[in-house]
């Protein structure tokens, strides 16, 4: 299974470093979507949205591929992965296989990386800040009181 | 201390539940749309986008008033308030401010319920 894992991380990290660079560098022309897709891409290029993007993508790759942070680089490309299936599925549905194709690479990937993202969706999480004193003196407390017995 | 990360979780919380609702069902007046703010606000809206926005906004601001899973709320949140502040920095800088107040909130919560974002920056490999 670990094969599987490190297959996927690489592959889906390749893709974004490559797709993040090539916002940078253009090695290849992507194909160019029309109507209210290419005014959206138009605009967001425009206006510097995606050396943003980019600069993201590059990252999460990097991570994804260098196996360190990856739940940080699973962090960073969900989002900009939802915005992709979102426009695709809405604005260039040509696209849309291919989109739900790393999506699923990604869920598959937070799936086996699950026990990183167990302490976000803990329903119950509490606030740190302010409480760890009062938790070390707790923690004394208990000691002192097993000492004791 | 924790009567002030409540205070926030609701300034945070209540905001997006309100702005969410609107999204989904316009109440409140919309501003002119205008430029090229205008033109992305529009293709955004006429695809149905907002409604999906609106849904994630009314979800964390239903999670941060609720207590219930906020840092599943601050996850959602992290990527929808850095395209908001990216999308008023290009766009339309004069209503930079409230956006802003809202990232500090946010960033403030990110760092009062710490723990619950450890296992994310866990430099493991599997």
């Amino acid at each position: 299974m670990r094969i599987v894992v490190t297959g996927a991380r690489i592959v889906l990290g390749l893709v974004f470093f490559v797709f993040g660079l090539n916002i940078f560098f253009s090695f290849f022309t992507t194909p160019v979507p029309a109507g209210d897709a290419a005014q959206l891409i138009a605009l967001m290029f425009s206006h510097g949205w995606f050396k943003v993007i980019g600069t993201l993508e590059v990252l999460g790759g990097l991570l994804l591929l260098s196996g360190r942070l990856v739940p940080l680089g699973l962090t960073i490309l969900g989002p900009i992965l939802l915005v992709i299936v979102l426009f695709h599925s809405t604005l260039a549905p040509g696209g849309l296989a291919a989109a739900l194709f790393w999506m699923l690479m990604e869920l598959y990937l937070i799936y086996a990386y699950k026990s990183s993202f167990e302490s976000v969706m803990d329903p119950n999480a509490k606030p740190s800040l302010g409480r760890a004193k009062k938790d070390e003196s707790a923690k004394e407390d208990e000691s002192a009181h097993q000492e004791s017995a | 201390m924790k009567i002030v990360i409540v205070i926030v979780r609701v300034l945070l919380g209540l905001p997006f539940l309100i702005f969410g609702a609107n999204a989904i069902h316009p109440f409140m007046p919309m501003p002119p749309m205008t430029g090229d703010s205008g033109t992305l606000l529009t293709i955004m809206m006429h695809h149905g986008w907002f409604v999906f926005i609106g849904a994630l906004y009314a979800i964390a601001g239903i999670l941060l008033l609720l207590g219930r899973y906020v840092p599943v709320a601050l996850v959602l949140l992290g990527p929808i308030l850095v395209v908001i502040l990216l999308f008023h920095v290009t766009l339309s800088p004069n209503e930079l401010a409230f956006p802003v107040v809202l990232t500090l909130f946010e960033v403030f919560l990110i760092y009062a319920y710490w723990p619950a974002f450890r296992g994310i920056f866990a430099a493991k490999v599997i």
